[in-house]
């Protein structure tokens, strides 16, 4: 290939870029679209392979859409949307079918159940009257020196079994006095006595 | 995406990709299959997809569909050893498209697009026929910028050189 040639070729290369260029709507600057407009008005080849070109991508464009059969469509709704209302709408029986045996299950368990007996009914105590009160504490301390003699009487039966009676007789002779409220204690009087001394 | 925008997506994509799948694969039930494949996969991911992005979504989705489908012929083709052999020029099955409008000069251009490469057609189908923007192709058929515009030009050309050698004038 000679000079002339290689020229032409790199030229021809580089019309087809800008062609192209256009084709893809790349805007050229004025400069290059001049000097393309030249080269095309040179070479019979570029300038038939402009309008070529453009005839191609026209034909291109022109291809119609195929639009997707009805049927087809139908299946995917059938795969998505519609296969999701209906999940939805067997979530909603299970539901309803679990709520239902909720209340037959209770409705059987209190048929089952034996009856609760009654308890019976508390009434507020009416306030005690002060010789009620008064017979009350009485009975109490009578109930806590019976208590308290008994206890006696153990611990007595406890020293003898420990020292064999050598000390029951003495403490038998102690005698248990439950304090009286009323009157003070003849302990205490000592004791009183003890400490103004 | 909720249930409506999906419905919306698909009323508004459908034909495209069905389109799309049929320039690929030259045969109407494979295409219909892989239309629906992917609308249905748009549906499985639909909490992962926005609105807006669902076109390319599905362009892509739609292309994988179609290599995938036109490697397996080629093993099929590859076993049956020659016996039927998968001829993309000599599909008996003639697409939609071919019944259309297209004519002489759409038969030839279909035949013509059968003869590039299978990246080459996505790109001449997604941008020439579908008018896609270019950096919606890239992202679908995951190419640089540059890489789209130069398989575009070759393919631009290619289709030329084909139908000036079948004596059909654009």
């Amino acid at each position: 290939m000679n000079e002339d040639g290689k020229i032409r070729n790199l030229s021809c290369a580089r019309a087809l870029d800008s062609i192209h260029r256009r084709l893809d709507g790349d805007p050229l600057d004025r400069a290059s679209v001049e000097w393309l407009e030249t080269h095309m008005s040179e070479c019979t080849e570029c300038s038939a392979a402009k309008v070529e070109l453009g005839q191609v991508q026209q034909a291109l464009q022109s291809l119609t859409t195929v639009p997707l059969a009805d049927e087809a469509l139908e299946e995917v709704w059938e795969r998505t949307t519609r296969a999701a209302r209906k999940r939805l709408r067997f979530d909603w029986r299970v539901a309803a079918a679990a709520a239902v045996l909720t209340v037959v299950f209770i409705g059987m368990w209190q048929v089952i159940q034996p009856p609760v007996q009654q308890t019976a009914v508390v009434t507020p105590e009416e306030t005690p009257s002060p010789e009620e009160l008064a017979r009350a504490t009485a009975e109490a301390r009578l109930a806590l020196n019976v208590v308290a003699s008994a206890l006696h009487r153990s611990e007595t039966a406890a020293f003898d079994e420990v020292l064999g009676e050598r000390v029951s007789p003495a403490l038998r002779k102690m005698p248990i006095r439950w304090p009286e409220p009323s009157a003070p204690d003849a302990n205490d009087e000592r004791e009183k006595g003890e400490n103004d001394v | 995406m909720d249930n409506r925008g999906f419905e919306q997506m698909v009323a508004l994509h459908k034909d495209r990709v069905h389109s799309y799948a049929t320039m690929m694969l030259k045969d109407s039930a494979e295409a219909q299959d892989v239309a629906q494949e992917a609308l249905v996969r748009l549906w499985q991911h639909r909490t992962t997809v926005e609105e807006p992005g669902a076109r390319p979504w599905l362009m892509r989705t739609a292309h994988n569909l179609c290599i995938d489908r036109i490697r397996k012929r080629r093993v099929r083709s590859e076993i049956a050893d020659g016996e039927a052999v998968v001829d993309l020029q000599s599909d008996s099955n003639p697409g939609p498209q071919r019944r259309a409008e297209a004519g002489e000069i759409g038969r030839s251009i279909e035949t013509a697009l059968s003869t590039l490469s299978e990246t080459d057609r996505a790109v001449i189908v997604m941008r020439e026929v579908q008018g896609l923007p270019y950096d919606e192709i890239a992202a679908a058929l995951g190419l640089p910028l540059g890489t789209l515009k130069a398989r575009l030009h070759r393919a631009r050309d290619r289709l030329r050189t084909h139908l000036c050698r079948a004596g059909v004038r654009p």
